[in-house]
């Protein structure tokens, strides 16, 4: 129930930052095509957060990770 | 009014030594008044100020403001207030006294006019700081400190060689280097580059600072490595170098805080990342991104104290800092959630939070410097912080799978005050980003509230989440540690050193052993020294002269016992004599002649 909510609200908070973003933004303060482009930053976000979880977790249990008392002289 | 007289350091310098020798009630009280006059001296401090004390043949310039140094000098001062207040409970004299050095020190080389003064403080810092860790007593803080000693003691001596160098090439007041090369440039940045905790170098920090005591890692959060971006900021801005090293700090410190277990070892490496921010904006070394370094540096101090004093309330209570030991203690204790919820907020960048309104100066700057790359790496970065802090770190700390039975103990309501206080003043900056903007040492033209700023923040910072929540199943929480740079010097290095110890041993033993067998067979020619010439006799004399010539089966005849065969004849000692007068004649005739 709760976590429906919280994806209810994220929808709306996400689709009222898409009009916002169509409608009130001003492109001429743009540096980069991505400002322009409506939606970048969620997508952006949501890729990057992936790529982060994903390569964070293949990066520690193929190489990183140890156990606790590794330093103790455990392995 | 006489208190703005004495230098900012010098008020925490009494404070510490009032906090070491007044008892019980008295010292409380001047743990508050102490930083609170300190907080007033910097306020009062006017842009220009200098003092300088001739001392012998040099002019000490202990004391230089100007608009940079003073913002450092506020927040410095503020955050010792705050966490002197976080740790008023704390009854072990040395701990409050070594705090309010360490930030004496701090604020020593903020307002430091030359180099001498400068790695003076330097030093200063790193040897007062370390008794914050070890005063945890645990044997793991007792290695942790000695390594984050040896790792300090190499930065400030490279430092100290490249001050030396540059004072014998002319130079004095600390200033620009940019630009520069040679030995002394190289020597000063590396040293600035430890404490700033730039990759590879930074192992010190997330090893120490989680093994600090609770109180004692919010000091340790604040200083060192803001007072390496201050001198990053006023001695290397605009070194490209650290640009790069500033984007790759931003994500590596994301990534390792990410596989973390241990609370405060996971905001240790988000130090290392959002250092990064500040370490970025002094390598692109426009006005802009000074502005957005100096701002960022000043919020990051406040959330991040503000998160170490929450994680600190945490350990306090229940007496546990992993996160596969805690979750599901929300309920116990609702207003540390808050607090570490407004830090959390804040240094993700949270619209109306302190972190919205500085980070993003930083990343702006970089894209009016033309490095859309760098920007983008560096708003990646905070999906990163927003992931780690806010999202795995709230869920398995308080929320999440219960791990953690009933908090032991209960929490102090200075702990309390300390978080508030912080936690105000995070908001209080990020509804009105002017109190801090007009602080800044260059004039910013910048609005953060646009809506093109806010709707890439929200829409950011909602895609994080849902990747969070999608992934949550398999992210979970492991007992383990991340191998990190310190693996060099906790492993091969410690080997190789074992191994140096072992062979230096048993040279020693060896040479011990040897020196004994030869004294015990020498002994004997000690107590006789003609035996020696009868054991020759006895080993070549007797081939050329065979006892027993006369015939096999007669038996040796042993001679009868004549004193005279083993006396020196006196003529031999006649002579010495003679030879030893006439040497020491022959000296006087020289030496008189």
């Amino acid at each position: 129930m709760r976590q429906r909510m919280g994806l209810v609200v994220g929808a709306l908070v996400l689709l009222g930052s898409l009009i916002a973003e169509v409608f009130y933004s001003h492109p001429e303060h743009a540096e980069y095509w991505w400002q322009t482009m409506p939606g970048f930053f969620a997508v952006f976000g949501f890729i990057g957060c992936l790529v982060l979880i994903l390569g964070a977790k293949i990066l520690g249990s193929r190489w990183l990770q140890r156990h606790d008392r590794y330093y103790e002289g455990g392995e | 009014m006489s208190v703005f007289l004495f230098h900012p350091a010098l008020i925490l310098t009494t404070g510490a030594i009032a906090a070491a020798t007044l008892p019980g009630r008295l010292r409380r009280v001047s743990l508050v008044v102490f930083p609170s006059l300190a907080l007033a001296a910097v306020l009062s401090l006017e842009p220009g100020t200098t003092w300088v004390y001739p001392v012998l043949t040099v002019k000490l310039v202990l004391l230089k403001v100007d608009a940079l140094s003073k913002v450092f000098g506020v927040i410095f001062s503020l955050i010792a207030l705050f966490a002197s207040i976080y740790a008023l409970h704390i009854r072990n004299r040395g701990e409050h006294a070594a705090a309010l050095l360490y930030a004496a020190g701090s604020l020593g080389v903020v307002f430091a006019g030359d180099w001498l003064t400068l790695v003076v403080f330097w030093e200063s810092m790193s040897i007062t700081s370390v008794f914050l860790i070890w005063y945890r007593g645990k044997p793991r803080s007792l290695s942790a400190g000695f390594r984050y000693l040896l790792v300090h003691t190499l930065g400030g001596n490279a430092l100290l060689a490249g001050v030396v160098l540059y004072i014998a090439g002319g130079g004095w007041e600390v200033g620009s280097l940019a630009g520069g090369s040679g030995s002394a440039f190289w020597l000063i940045l590396f040293g600035f580059a430890v404490n700033a905790a730039i990759p590879p170098l930074h192992a010190w920090l997330t090893d120490a600072y989680p093994e600090a005591t609770v109180t004692g890692s919010v000091f340790l959060s604040a200083f060192t490595t803001k007072v390496a971006v201050y001198t990053l900021i006023r001695v290397f801005p605009g070194v490209e170098l650290l640009v790069w090293a500033g984007v790759i700090m931003a994500l590596y410190g994301v990534v390792f805080a990410f596989l973390e277990n241990n609370i405060r070892r996971l905001l240790a490496y988000h130090i290392v990342s959002q250092v990064g921010y500040m370490v970025a904006a002094a390598g692109m070394g426009t006005a802009f991104a000074l502005n957005g370094g100096t701002a960022h540096a000043f919020s990051h101090i406040l959330y991040k104290a503000l998160l170490f004093m929450g994680a600190g309330a945490v350990i306090y209570a229940t007496g546990r800092e992993k996160l596969t030991d805690l979750g599901g203690i929300a309920r116990y204790m609702p207003w540390v959630v808050i607090f570490y919820t407004i830090g959390a907020f804040s240094i993700s960048g949270v619209p109306f939070f302190n972190g919205f309104i500085s980070k993003s100066i930083v990343i702006a700057a970089a894209g009016a410097d033309r490095r859309p790359l760098v920007e983008l790496l560096l708003e990646l970065a905070s999906v990163g912080t927003f992931l780690s802090i806010s999202l795995k770190l709230l869920y398995f700390m308080f929320f999440g799978p219960a791990r953690a039975s009933r908090p032991v103990s209960k929490i102090p309501l200075n702990m309390y005050v300390g978080m508030g206080a912080a936690s105000v003043l995070c908001i209080v900056f990020g509804l009105f980003p002017a109190l801090l903007y007009n602080q800044l040492p260059y004039r910013l033209y910048y609005e953060p509230y646009t809506v093109d700023h806010l709707v890439s923040s929200v829409q950011l910072l909602l895609a994080t989440a849902a990747g969070f929540w999608l992934l949550l199943p398999k992210i979970g929480v492991k007992n383990t540690i991340s191998l990190d740079t310190d693996w060099f010097y906790r492993r091969p290095l410690a080997v190789l050193f074992q191994r140096l110890v072992d062979a230096t041993h048993r040279v020693d033993r060896g040479s011990e052993q040897a020196g004994t067998l030869i004294l015990e067979a020498s002994k004997p020619y000690f107590n006789n020294p003609f035996l020696a010439a009868e054991r020759l006799n006895e080993l070549f004399g007797s081939r050329s002269a065979p006892r027993g010539l006369p015939g096999k089966s007669e038996p040796v005849r042993a001679q009868p016992y004549d004193e005279h065969r083993y006396r020196f004849p006196l003529g031999v000692t006649v002579f010495w004599v003679m030879v030893i007068f006439g040497l020491t004649v022959s000296l006087i005739w020289i030496y008189q002649g």
